[in-house]
């Protein structure tokens, strides 16, 4: 370790760290287009330039590797004016039109305006034009005259998922991003350079135009599309007299599972987050009340002979008191699970759709195979945990507990719950890594979580923290809960 | 005045022949080749103080040792991607001597352990290309390229033509370019290191250097550096250009009076007298008359005067010239052959091209002014090659000497 002094404050750090990473670790702010962390240093936009004591110029902090003494200067009136003649560069040609723009509010141009312009035009001469509005595949749009060229899109598409479809074309200020000659942009994770685009220059066409960024709330979640359980943020709002509505998925940076990055089918899952059952009780194939319900599944559970089948999707928590409403009314739970190995690759996307099947295992679920058919026919009650592979082979008494519409909506009853997009819980990915997704603080449930229904049902009162302590020694390798919620913790295979 | 070094066989007629240059010594160092060592080369070339004649001026020999010292398979490429306006001298020893380039690159990669190496042409440069294929074509023939050679080396060249970029001329630009990428430079390394081609150590020279390499092991170094005026040893394959009357290359020791160059090899001033020159290809920028007059040509004194060798193109101005137009038309190059990867020099030139419009068609304020001097600021040490930096220097040394054509420009209203 090494002590290195910015604007005269000591910090201390790796030696030979890249000088960038340490003055974003410590929260100094440094203002930057091109560097990014999953992409490395470019040093193309010259933004980022510091005062280095003993330099006869200004260096780049992502091209300066840190020393023991090392002294930088990041607010000296030289290097403040040059962040600001950099600035006014990058705006010269463009369109400011920010009105008009997703990306405002989140845009890396506007946030260096406040910090350095705030300055006159000085500009009198014809802007440079360019194409706007390029549909490049794969819902991305490029507006060419809001670009900085930064090229993390480019780097994006040739270093993480070596498709090339991006290049730069032309020359000096006429230079422009635009697809490989005969490419669309097609490759399952190209939505992320939407992300990585520090300004309004990629957006996406199914975000775009129809939220403001600064009405949204981001919710820290985890993505249910596949077992790899990527970190996301929900973006959610609820409009004037209307229920909260999810607007996208973004990426969590979370170096243990997914990086800096998601899949595209995992952003767009966000859609099924606003396709959930209406807040409804059906009993008999009528409408009902919850207390009504919960009387009947009680008293099924005291008579029938049970049989539950649950989704590889419930989270730990869930799963635990399915587990304990098992052992108090001794009936087998079963799973399934789907795998799709033309999903799978060897980056973020799993070939196993469920995003929880480990802790299925873990708990000694059974796997829905023959036994379970057979099994079935002397079963005169299926409890069915959201799981979509419930098939019903002759008229039996069903209760279902559902997020989505269901296969039998006529002949079964239904206790409808909260999706994960409101709720909250512990998920283990397929490589045993179990990490948390949280509930928004904003957004008044209306719905009941599993978690509520299940305690009734056993007559308990469960927390989610309470029903994971009482495992964690014999499950989860002793692992406090307060880490988890922390960050994500290996468990192991 | 004149000294015949390189440009030695230039008069001969059908120079560019194998045959007719082997009746003149040609490729007689690379025959005794194995009467000398590796090290023998690369200390003969140290010793001569030879200098890097692509623009930098570096000593070549450090640059070698430097390729010399690393591990893994080495290349050579030379840089002929001569872009630079005003200047041609790669294109003469091409078109008249390509046989001595050849045998040059045969020498130095002999001497740095290298079996390929790659001659980056620039793309405009097409007849020029079709002499040095003959010429290399010829030399395998011969038996002087190949892998059974007649000095028991074997040694393979490549000539890769550019695709008509200015920036390609930049060595790392180029090395991308080479390897099939854009032609963006590189990084520079935080220690001395040679360049990288496709991650393998590579030395990269221009032309005229490698060219220099016959003469230095034959007459030897001490020879060489005997020659001009030390730390500027040797000679060099000046030019001329503009309003002269005998515009062309003429190579001299260093160290000769400029204004000696042009009124006696370069045929005199066109027109009344001298404005202003530009000293060695555009991007060291002009000097006025009152200069040019006490300057000796080596690098030393052309830096005294705020100026620098470069490629010893000179473009000579006559009272007649609007040094506005001049200005405009180096800055409309400069615009279009910015490579646009850093900020300050895409936008940059851009800027400076249309203030430039600005003063020709009588649209300038005084403004106009600053903002060519605050654009000159931020595109001067910040950014990744010194494209952007030489840009700063032409538009500093045309308001330095010549402030008032400017100001003249501008209308006022009164």
């Amino acid at each position: 370790m090494v002590t290195i002094y910015v604007n005269n404050k000591p910090i201390i750090c790796k030696d030979k760290e890249l000088l960038i990473k340490v003055l974003k670790e410590n929260d100094i702010f440094i203002p930057h287009f091109c560097y990014h962390e999953s992409l490395g240093a470019d040093g193309n936009c010259r933004m980022c330039l510091v005062e280095i004591e003993g330099s006869k110029r200004p260096q780049i902090a992502c091209d300066t590797f840190v020393y023991d003494g090392l002294r930088v200067h990041t607010k000296s009136e030289s290097i403040l004016e040059t962040n600001k003649d950099i600035l006014e560069l990058e705006l010269l040609s463009h369109p400011v039109d920010c009105p008009t723009c997703d990306q405002a509010g989140e845009c890396s141009l506007q946030n260096y305006y406040m910090e350095y312009g705030l300055y006159d035009s000085r500009v009198s001469v014809a802007k440079n034009k360019k194409d706007k509005a390029l549909d490049l595949g794969s819902n991305i749009m490029l507006d060419q005259e809001r670009c900085v060229l930064c090229m993390r899109c480019v780097r994006f598409c040739s270093d993480i998922t070596k498709t090339d479809e991006l290049v730069v074309m032309g020359r000096g200020n006429d230079s422009y991003i635009t697809t490989t000659p005969f490419m669309r942009l097609s490759n399952p994770y190209a939505m992320n350079v939407i992300d990585l685009c520090p300004v309004g220059a990629l957006t996406s066409k199914d975000f775009r135009f129809k939220q403001r960024v600064w009405f949204l709330d981001s919710t820290q979640s985890i993505c249910h599309a596949c077992s790899k359980n990527c970190s996301i943020f929900i973006d959610h709002n609820a409009q004037k007299n209307q229920n909260d509505h999810v607007h996208r998925f973004r990426p969590r940076v979370n170096t243990m599972v997914n990086g800096h990055f998601i899949c595209d089918e995992g952003r767009l899952s966000y859609k099924k987050a606003n396709e959930t059952r209406k807040n409804d009780f059906i009993m008999k194939s009528r409408i009902s009340t919850y207390e009504s319900i919960l009387k009947h599944t009680k008293k099924l559970l005291q008579s029938e002979n049970a049989i539950a089948l649950v989704s590889a999707s419930l989270s730990v928590e869930q799963m635990l008191l399915v587990k304990e409403l098992s052992e108090m009314y001794l009936f087998d739970v079963y799973y399934d699970y789907k795998e799709d190995e033309k999903f799978g690759d060897d980056f973020l996307k799993s070939s196993i759709k469920e995003s929880n099947l480990y802790t299925a295992k873990l708990l000694d679920f059974k796997l829905v195979d023959k036994p379970y058919e057979e099994s079935l026919i002397s079963k005169s009650l299926i409890l069915n945990f959201n799981s979509e592979f419930i098939s019903k082979p002759r008229p039996i008494e069903m209760i279902e507990f559902l997020t989505h519409e269901g296969k039998f909506e006529r002949s079964s009853s239904i206790f409808t719950y909260e999706y994960f997009h409101n709720d909250m819980g512990l998920l283990i990915n397929s490589d045993g890594v179990i990490s948390s997704y949280k509930k928004s603080s904003k957004v008044k449930s209306e719905k009941f979580t599993l978690l509520k229904i299940l305690n009734d049902l056993l007559d308990e009162s469960y927390t989610n923290e309470s029903i994971y302590e009482k495992y964690k020694e014999l499950f989860f390798k002793n692992i406090p809960y307060s880490k988890i919620m922390k960050q994500s913790q290996r468990l192991g295979l | 005045m004149l000294f015949k070094n390189v440009s030695a066989r230039f008069e001969i007629e059908n120079s560019n022949s194998i045959d007719v240059i082997l009746e003149h010594n040609g490729y007689e160092m690379v025959k005794k080749l194995q009467e000398f060592t590796p090290e023998q080369i690369i200390q003969e070339v140290e010793k001569s103080g030879l200098r890097g004649k692509g623009g930098g001026g570096a000593l070549a020999g450090a640059k070698w040792r430097l390729l010399e010292k690393a591990k893994g398979k080495k290349y050579i490429v030379i840089n002929a991607d001569e872009s630079e306006p005003g200047t041609f001298k790669d294109r003469s020893i091409i078109e008249k001597d390509p046989h001595l380039l050849i045998e040059g690159i045969i020498l130095t990669a002999y001497a740095l352990n290298s079996n390929d190496a790659f001659i980056y042409i620039r793309g405009e440069y097409q007849e020029q290309a079709k002499i040095l294929q003959k010429a290399i074509d010829e030399a395998y023939e011969k038996g002087f390229l190949g892998d059974e050679t007649i000095h028991k080396y074997n040694i393979h060249l490549t000539l890769h033509r550019g695709a008509g970029a200015y920036i390609c001329g930049e060595k790392s630009a180029l090395l991308e370019s080479l390897e099939g990428k854009r032609g963006h430079p590189r990084l520079k390394p935080h220690t001395p290191s040679p360049e990288y081609f496709f991650n393998n150590p590579t030395l990269v020279n221009n032309v005229e250097t490698i060219a220099t390499i016959p003469s230095i092991i034959k007459n030897g170094s001490s020879f060489y550096k005997s020659l001009g005026l030390e730390p500027s040893c040797g000679s060099m394959l000046f030019g001329v250009s503009g309003h002269v009357n005998k515009p062309g290359i003429y190579e001299c020791e260093f160290g000769v009076s400029m204004l000696d160059y042009i009124n006696t090899l370069g045929g005199g001033v066109k027109g009344e007298s001298i404005k202003a020159v530009i000293t060695g290809g555009v991007s060291t920028g002009v000097i006025p008359f009152e200069i040019v007059k006490d300057i000796k040509l080596t690098y030393e004194d052309l830096r005294k005067a705020g100026s620098s060798l470069g490629t010893g193109g000179m473009i000579v101005m006559n009272e007649s010239t609007c040094m506005v137009k001049a200005l405009k038309n180096i800055l409309s190059f400069y615009h279009d052959e910015s490579c646009g990867q850093c900020t300050p020099c895409r936008e940059g030139t851009f800027w400076v091209d249309a203030t430039l419009d600005k003063f020709l068609d009588g649209s300038a304020t005084l403004e106009d002014i600053e903002i060519l001097k605050s654009n000159s600021k931020i595109m001067n040490g910040k950014t990744v090659c010194v494209f952007a930096p030489s840009v700063s220097t032409v538009i500093d040394s045309f308001l330095k000497y010549f402030q008032d054509e400017f100001i003249a420009k501008i209308k006022v209203d009164v």
